[in-house]
Formats: C-alpha cells, sequence, structure tokens
C-alpha cells in the first residue's frame, strides 16, 4: 500500500523535476587534486595546497636592475662573466665609496651573496674588489639599509658570503640566518692607489618560497550541468593571496578566465567541463598561503537547455535615462526546472515584461550597489519562448554589458539557493550598450524625496542621484546641517560611477530626532582627479 | 574656626544652574535664525550684555530697559545664496521708552519655496537700581510648509547689571538671558522630540572710548558655546566702525562661525552690514549676508 505521502512525491515527480540534487565534486583535499597540473606549488600531508620552496641555487639577481649611485644602469646582472664579456671596470682607482644596487623585483629571504670578478679582474687579479660592504633593505622601508656582511681586506678572487665569516647573523646551527629585502646595496670601501676595480656579476641567493604557484586543473562532466556554488577553504595571512579562476569549457565565447570573485560561477550555462585555475601569491617570502579544500556543486538538471541575452537599442546617451528591452531566448525541455526568475546585470526600472509578445505577472527589485535587477515571475515558464523585459536604464560608461541568468524556485528550495543558470549572449545579437557623447557630471540629477519629510510619517528621505565619469570607486558623502551651519548628520558609501539612493532617517548624530525645520545638504564626490558638490534645502516637518 | 555657612541665596542658583542643564533636546532647527541686526551678528551674535540698542531686541529684555528713546529699523537677511532654495529673512524691531522702562517689539518672517517661518515678540525691561535692569518678553513663533503648520509660544527673562568703570577709560557691563523658559514643542503633532531646548547666555561687554569687547556663554541643549566679538572706531571715517566676531563650541568647531561687519552713523540714521561664514559645511554653501537700517530719536 502506497502511503498518502508516497503519493504526493510521485505527483511532484510527474509535475517536476524529480531526483535532482545538487552534486559536488572534489578537486583539492586531503586525498590530493584531480586531474590537476602544479606549478610552483605543493601539496603538503594533510592536504594543505601551498607555495613551493624555492629552489636551491637560483640567481635571484639574474636578468633583474643594477644601478650604480647616479641611476646609471650597470651590466652586473646579466649572468655574463667570461673574459671579454660585460664588466663594470672602474676607469679610476678612485673608487671608495662606490655603490651597486641590484632591485629583485620583490621582497626575498636573501641567505648569500656571490660578486664575481669582471674580465679584466680574471687576468689582472689586482683589479678586483679589495673591501665592500654588502646592505639590504626591504619593499616597504626602502630607505632603512640592513648589514649584510662586511670585509675591508678582499684578497678572494670571488667573494662569497657563505665563506665570509662576517655576515651578519648566524643561528645556533652556525648557519646564516636569511635577511628579507627587496634590494642589495654592495658598496666598495677600500680602493687600491694604483689600480682599477673589474666587477663582473652581482649574484643574490635566497630561501622560502616561491613568490607565485598555480594549479591547472579541467572538471569533466557527464552531460550539460549548471555549476553552482565553487567552495574554497584556505588560509591566507597578510601580504599572501589565494585567487580561483575558471572557464567553462564550451560556449565560452571569448574564452577568457574569470576570477571566481563570487562563490557562484560566472561564466555561461550549462557546460559539459570547467576549467580551473587556483592561483596562490606572496609578498613574504618567508609566508605562504594555504589552500586546503576547493569543490564545485554542480546541478544535473537545467533551469532551461539554453538561453540568450541581447538588448536593443545597444546605444544610449551617457548620464541619460533611456529605455531598454532586454530579451532572452529561452529553450526549454520536459525535464528542466523552468524559469522564475531572471536576473540582469543592470539597474533597470522595469516597465513590462512579456512572453511570446503576452504580457506576464512579476515583481522586481533593482540592486543599485550590485548593479543587478531581479525580476520574479508569478507563473514558471516551462516552454521555450522569448522573453522581453523593458524598461529605463542608465547608461554611464562607454560599454556596459548587459548578463543575464535564470534561476528555479523548485532548485532554490531544494539546495537552498538560487544557482543562477547564466545565459550567453546571444548569436547575431548584443548584450552590450554603447554610451554615446560627452561624459555626463560628476553629480547629477539630484532627487530629495518626500518633500516636506517627517521622520514619523515617512521613516526616511532619499537623497537620490546619479554619480558619472568616475574612474575607480570613491566615497560618496551626504552631510545634512541645520541653517546656522551646525552639521546634524553624515552618510557616506564607497562606490563607482552609478545611480545612487542615500536614506536618512531624520537622526542626528547623536540618534535625536532633528526638529521641524528647513536643512541644508551637500552631496560630495570627491574622487583622486576631480571633485565635485551639490547643495540645496530640504525640508522636516511633523 | 567654625564651619563656613553658606549663603542663603546658594542652593537657588545650585538648583536654578541644575534645572537648566537637565533639559538637553535636539538642536531646534526652526526659528534658529531669527531677526538679530546686522551689528551683532558682525559681532558673532555675542550680544548678551549688550544696552541701548536695537538689537539687543533680540538678544536681551532688559538690556533697553533704561533706554529712554525710541528706536526702530529693519533687517534684510540672505542667507547661503549659493544654495539652490535658499531663504531670505527679513525683520523689524522697536523699542519705545514707556512707564520709566523700555517696551521692545520684533518681527521676523523667513522664506524659502515651501518653508515659511515667523516670529514676533513683545517685551518689557525696567531698571531697579541704578546698577540693576530687568526684563522679560513673550515670543511666538509659527511655521509652515506643505501640509503642516504650527504655532508655539516661548518666554525669556533677562536682566543688566553696570558694573562700572573698572578703569579709567573701560565701562564693564554683565547681562543674563534665560531663553526658550517654556520648551513648548515645535513639532505641529506635539513630539516631544522637537521641544526646544532652554538656554542660559551669560554676557559680558567692555566698553572704551572707541573700542568694545564682548563675550557670550551659552548653555544650550547640553553643549556650551562661547561667542566673542571687538568693534573699533576706524579713525579718520567719520565714525565707521569695523567689528569682527566668531563663535564656536567648546566641545568641537561643528557649529562654530566667523563674522565681520562694518556700521556708520548718520545723525539718527545707521547703517550696518555684516557677513558670517559658518565653519562647519567646509565652505560649500557661502555665508549669510545682513543689511540693517536703524533710527533712533535723539544723539
Amino acid at each position: 500500500m502506497i502511503k498518502h505521502g508516497a503519493w504526493l512525491v510521485l505527483l511532484g515527480c510527474w509535475a517536476l523535476p524529480c531526483g535532482a540534487e545538487l552534486k559536488t565534486s572534489t578537486l583539492v583535499d586531503a586525498n590530493g587534486f584531480a586531474q590537476a597540473v602544479p606549478e610552483g606549488v605543493e601539496l603538503r600531508a594533510g592536504g594543505l595546497l601551498t607555495l613551493a620552496p624555492l629552489p636551491e641555487g637560483i640567481n635571484l639577481a639574474l636578468g633583474r636592475t643594477a644601478l650604480d649611485e647616479y641611476g646609471k644602469k650597470v651590466p652586473l646582472t646579466d649572468g655574463n662573466v667570461l673574459a671579454g664579456g660585460s664588466e663594470w671596470i672602474s676607469g679610476t682607482p678612485n673608487v671608495f665609496g662606490r655603490t651597486f644596487t641590484v632591485d629583485l623585483g620583490m621582497d626575498r629571504a636573501i641567505n648569500r651573496v656571490r660578486l664575481l670578478p669582471g674580465g679584466t679582474a680574471q687576468v689582472q687579479p689586482e683589479y678586483f674588489v679589495r673591501g665592500y660592504r654588502l646592505e639590504v633593505s626591504s619593499e616597504r622601508q626602502p630607505e632603512i639599509w640592513l648589514r649584510l656582511a662586511e670585509q675591508r681586506a678582499n684578497f678572494q678572487m670571488t667573494v662569497d658570503t657563505s665563506q665570509d665569516t662576517t655576515w651578519s647573523t648566524f643561528d645556533a646551527a652556525g648557519n646564516p640566518v636569511p635577511r628579507v629585502g627587496r634590494y642589495v646595496r654592495l658598496t666598495i670601501i677600500r680602493e687600491d692607489r694604483s689600480n682599477w676595480v673589474s666587477l663582473g656579476d652581482i649574484e643574490v641567493y635566497g630561501t622560502g618560497y616561491s613568490s607565485e604557484g598555480r594549479l591547472s586543473g579541467v572538471l569533466e562532466f557527464a552531460g550539460p550541468v549548471n555549476i553552482g556554488r565553487l567552495l574554497w577553504q584556505g588560509e591566507a595571512l597578510e601580504g599572501t593571496q589565494v585567487r580561483l579562476w575558471t572557464r567553462g569549457r564550451e560556449g565560452q565565447q571569448d574564452g577568457a578566465w574569470q576570477e571566481a570573485s563570487a562563490a557562484l560561477f560566472a561564466g555561461a550555462e550549462p557546460q559539459g567541463g570547467l576549467d580551473y585555475q587556483v592561483e596562490l601569491t606572496t609578498a613574504d617570502p618567508l609566508i605562504t598561503p594555504g589552500l586546503s579544500q576547493l569543490s564545485v556543486e554542480w546541478d544535473p538538471v537545467l533551469v532551461a537547455r539554453r538561453s540568450w541575452g541581447s538588448v536593443q537599442p545597444d546605444t544610449a546617451r551617457k548620464g541619460e535615462y533611456t529605455t531598454l528591452t532586454y530579451r532572452v531566448d529561452l529553450e526549454l525541455e520536459s525535464g528542466d526546472y523552468g524559469v522564475d526568475y531572471l536576473q540582469l546585470g543592470a539597474t533597470i526600472g522595469v516597465e513590462a515584461v512579456l512572453f511570446n509578445g503576452v504580457p506576464v505577472e512579476h515583481q522586481w527589485r533593482a540592486d543599485e550597489s550590485e548593479g543587478r535587477t531581479r525580476i520574479e515571475l508569478g507563473q514558471a515558464l516551462r516552454e521555450s519562448g522569448v522573453l522581453e523585459v523593458t524598461g529605463r536604464a542608465l547608461v554611464l560608461q562607454d560599454r556596459t554589458v548587459i548578463l543575464s541568468s535564470v534561476g528555479s524556485r523548485v532548485q532554490e528550495s531544494a539546495a537552498g539557493y538560487v544557482n543562477w543558470q547564466n545565459a550567453a549572449e546571444a548569436p547575431g545579437a548584443t548584450w552590450t550598450v554603447r554610451g554615446l557623447g560627452a561624459p555626463p557630471r560628476l553629480i547629477s540629477a539630484v532627487e530629495i524625496s518626500p518633500r516636506p519629510f517627517s521622520p514619523f510619517r515617512d521613516g526616511q528621505v532619499e537623497f537620490g542621484f546619479v554619480v558619472g565619469n568616475l574612474q575607480q570607486e570613491t566615497e560618496i558623502s551626504v552631510e545634512v546641517f541645520s541653517l546656522s551651519g551646525a552639521k546634524v548628520r553624515r552618510l557616506s558609501q564607497v562606490g563607482g560611477a552609478r545611480a545612487y539612493s542615500l536614506a536618512w532617517d531624520g537622526r542626528d548624530q547623536d540618534g535625536r530626532i532633528a526638529a521641524p525645520g528647513l536643512y541644508l545638504y551637500e552631496i560630495r564626490v570627491d574622487a583622486e582627479d576631480d571633485a565635485a558638490s551639490r547643495t540645496g534645502t530640504l525640508v522636516v516637518a511633523y | 574656626m567654625p564651619p563656613a555657612v553658606p549663603a542663603p541665596w546658594s542652593w537657588r542658583i545650585r538648583l536654578l544652574f541644575g534645572w537648566l542643564l537637565v533639559w538637553a533636546s535636539a538642536a531646534h532647527a526652526a526659528f534658529e535664525v531669527t531677526g538679530g541686526g546686522a551689528r551683532s551678528t558682525g559681532l558673532g551674535g555675542a550680544f548678551g550684555a549688550g544696552a541701548d540698542a536695537l538689537d539687543a531686541v533680540w538678544t536681551n529684555p532688559a538690556a533697553n530697559a533704561r533706554g529712554g528713546r525710541w528706536q526702530g529699523g529693519t533687517t534684510h537677511v540672505l542667507l547661503y545664496p549659493g544654495v539652490a532654495g535658499s531663504p531670505s529673512l527679513n525683520a523689524l524691531s522697536l523699542v519705545a521708552p514707556v512707564g520709566g522702562g523700555g517696551l521692545i517689539a520684533g518681527f521676523s518672517a523667513l522664506g524659502a519655496d515651501d518653508w515659511d517661518e515667523q516670529v514676533g515678540l513683545v517685551g518689557y525691561g525696567r531698571a531697579l537700581h541704578p546698577r540693576v535692569a530687568v526684563g522679560g518678553d513673550v515670543r511666538t513663533g509659527a511655521w509652515r510648509t506643505e501640509g503642516w503648520s504650527h504655532r508655539a509660544w516661548s518666554a525669556d527673562l533677562g536682566a543688566v547689571y553696570e558694573v562700572g568703570w573698572v578703569h579709567t577709560r573701560h565701562f564693564l557691563r554683565l547681562g543674563l538671558v534665560m531663553r526658550d523658559l517654556v520648551r513648548t514643542s515645535q513639532a505641529a503633532g506635539g513630539q516631544s522630540a522637537a521641544r526646544a531646548p532652554r538656554a542660559l547666555v551669560l554676557g559680558a561687554s567692555l566698553n572704551g572710548e572707541a573700542q568694545q569687547v564682548l563675550v557670550d556663554l551659552e548653555h544650550r541643549a547640553g553643549r556650551l558655546q562661547l561667542r566673542v566679538g571687538y568693534e573699533s572706531l576706524l579713525p579718520n571715517t567719520a565714525g565707521m566702525r569695523l567689528r569682527f566676531g566668531g563663535s564656536a563650541f567648546a566641545s568641537d568647531w561643528q557649529g562654530g562661525e566667523l563674522s565681520a561687519g562694518v556700521g556708520h552713523r548718520w545723525r539718527e540714521w545707521s547703517f550696518d552690514l555684516s557677513y558670517t561664514y559658518p565653519l562647519g559645511p567646509d565652505g560649500a554653501f557661502g555665508g549669510v549676508h545682513r543689511l540693517s537700517l536703524g533710527y533712533r530719536r535723539g544723539p
């Protein structure tokens, strides 16, 4: 006998895709990493992926820049020390105090420096350095020099600090303790009255970790899937970084790697496979970031078999609201979830939603800070067709790419989150809007609503405005003052060029509701290369 | 040695100060800018001990108690002219000798696009002693905007104490003002959040032959504000006076301002200009311009 609950399950399987559950593929964990190519990284016992130790015997100065005290480039890092090859020769016996600085490009844990004679000194040994001081300074404090070694009477033809007892610090076992630094400086502290000085190369060796490494791999699926969250666990101390890059194996129009800064896969879907790359970097040679686990969630049931996005018109005046129609071509099959949600990668004031030309019941919400608009359809779309969204959007940039994704309520309730299935750009059309005209003003379209504003009736007053022509994110602020010029409240947000809406609840900086009256406001944008402010009045009444 | 016996009035003074300091509330936005003239604002608003002057109608009801002559004048104010929709203010002030004392009256109207507020006051001051004068006024303020309006009543008390000649050429006067004693709500719905905070002002003015220094200390809504003004007669200018002033809160510079002004008197007529620059908004709004014209019967 089948119980009622089982009947309900069978009924559900008939009406909706059943057996669908999110799968997880683990790419890196304690068992190793699957089908991946390590480069400059190593997997430790316990499953921690770290940067590989710096190989011994690598000359870190090779190919780097070496300058004398006048800033002139000198051939001391080219690896050529043969007789007749490149060398630095003084041309005078007066060499006391001459300095040469090698830039290693980043901080390194230096444990050995070698000075090699130039071709002339190889023939005439009296032409080599008689006394030297070697120092190092770090990237953070390049003006502070710490001594590595100093020899006032050198009679060796090759200076090698591993043989030099003047190395600044040794550990208990008598090994030289490395010094962290980016710049290595040689100072000649002794001169021969009658001989010039000939130098061949400065070699620098270090220990610690490689500055960067990566793990590249491929994840193949049995069929087209909707890739979900990319989950990873790791440890990145200050100065280190773990970054994850992904790329779909098919349908990726430009084939570009995308950094997985958000939890969800960002490329077009469905995908039959996924290229991934984990990049570990460190600015401190003695510290490595670690990655302990990397996994990918994926759903074998699709929201739609395929979806393509495009926008019309594909041009708009910069800084002006333009009515756009975004078209999503949907291809669905019976086993798909169906489309309940549509997400557009731009803030659009939605005016109409049509499916195959018929109006669709919907609700929408635009998130200015995320630059997204989410549309929830009253009823799921279960057949192929064309979904069109018409609305007003503000174009501020030269190029605005409006991506789109579709989602499902069934999938959301099963997995606990919406696994957006990203659309691809429609062939023969575009989802990019080109901005025309001059760059918009830094602050424009200021609207304060409501006026008058009552904290008790309205709750909050919105300062709406558009920030345009801003190349990078900066602080956007609104300040409210009384008529006598006393500051009542400051609101601020960090962001780029887009529409803003900052809300004031009518309370002053101490949390007290401001008294009725006429107030002044100032909207301010302080960009690095530009600044602007707009002022006006607002009325508080209750 | 016997223990010191506190003066019988000391507990009353403590009680008075305690009562005044307890009531702290939000900044009073409406009626914050009223009809004070260009002379007093050019002095940083430090006019609590100003006396026998038309501007004192708005600062101390006892200041004109021993004036003994008719005075009248108008003030016109342009607030932050660079700000879109900025307001303007017009005011009338009057002093009349009545019954051995001074009757004072003032009216100011501030208007912006969709905000109007008016303040009117009537008061009387009288000398009780050759050195002491007291006074009081009743003031009403009304504001109106789209869909809302409200009228509130309040009262102020003031006193002036003539300390006298503290030096052969310098005369010292002290003033005390208790403002907004009633603390009625400025909200149309009577919300307590909008109760006008009481204020206590202690003022001093030191007058020389051609110079004057004024200092006010005001306690309002839990904050202490210092106001300072300096006036000097410019030589060879037929009576032109130059004024500087400033104010600042004890806790920070928020709400502080700097002022400058000039004034000239020709027979019974006086003409004053002032410019006030608030320090809080970092120059975003500009300043406040005031122009006052006054008439004073007699020397």
